[in-house]
């Protein structure tokens, strides 16, 4: 799992709750560093944040990815997007502020096939 | 006078290492075999994202393995001076080379919590080189 945010304390607090959660979780702070990392290593889900700096925000981060990637299963977590923003993109939307255990949840639902009330 | 390294290795048992370094891919790796040793590892990206992990006092970092060259406008060693005058009880290992930061962290790992085999810091350097080149 691939989690992009460019807040430490929040991408260190989300990882640590996913990983104790058994999931392999790779940061990075940018797309940029995304990108990279969609390159050289085995992702199956990403949570990004939309507003970052770097070449591309977290939305067209997704975009990309989507088209590139459309195995890959990805969360929006935002606090300025709304959900349907993101429909044919995310295949979950999060709204910020969150508890990690809602990404849990959500990352849970999408691998199990389970639509919760946010999910698209 | 111990050097930084042994410095770290004279901790009992360090149990979180904070690793910065802004090359994703050296950044990750080494993270994801210090976790295989044992270590609750937090990863920074810049100077600045470590100052903000360090200046958290509720995060107990016993080590902080930084590479030198850093982006932004705090390099590793400013990073070692602010540790070395604020949080004094955190062991700093600087790296200049991604084969040196593999080293340092072979070395962390063979004084880890739980070193099972023999840790190769050749199949660190050898992993981030491949990663590299494939990398965009």
């Amino acid at each position: 799992m691939l989690v992009v945010e460019d807040e430490v304390l929040i991408r260190m607090s989300l990882a640590v709750v996913l990983r104790d959660e058994g999931f392999t979780v790779i940061e990075a702070c940018d797309a940029d560093e995304a990108l990279i990392a969609l390159s050289t290593a085995p992702v199956d889900i990403l949570v990004t944040d939309v507003r970052m700096e770097g070449s591309m925000n977290g939305l067209d981060l997704a975009a990309q990815v989507r088209s590139t990637r459309p195995d890959l299963k990805i969360v929006v977590v935002s606090g300025h997007l709304a959900a349907d923003e993101t429909h044919g993109i995310a295949d979950a939307f999060v709204p910020k502020p969150y508890l990690a255990e809602k990404i849990v949840d959500q990352v849970k639902a999408i691998l199990n096939g389970t639509d919760l009330d946010h999910a698209f | 006078m111990p050097s930084d390294l042994q410095h770290a290795e004279a901790f009992s048992s360090p149990k979180t290492i904070l690793v910065v370094d802004s090359e994703i891919i050296v950044r990750m790796t080494l993270s994801e075999y210090l976790r295989h040793c044992g270590y609750r590892v937090v990863e920074a990206a810049s100077g600045e994202e470590a100052l903000t992990v360090l200046k958290d006092s509720d995060l107990p970092i016993d080590v902080t393995l930084a590479e030198v060259e850093l982006r932004g406008e705090i390099d590793g060693f400013q990073l070692a001076a602010w540790i070395r005058s604020r949080r004094p009880g955190i062991a700093v290992v600087l790296a200049g080379t991604p084969t040196r930061a593999a080293k340092a962290a072979g070395d962390l790992c063979e004084d880890g919590p739980m070193m099972s085999k023999p840790y190769d810091p050749q199949l660190v350097v050898d992993r981030i080189k491949r990663l590299m080149s494939v990398s965009p």
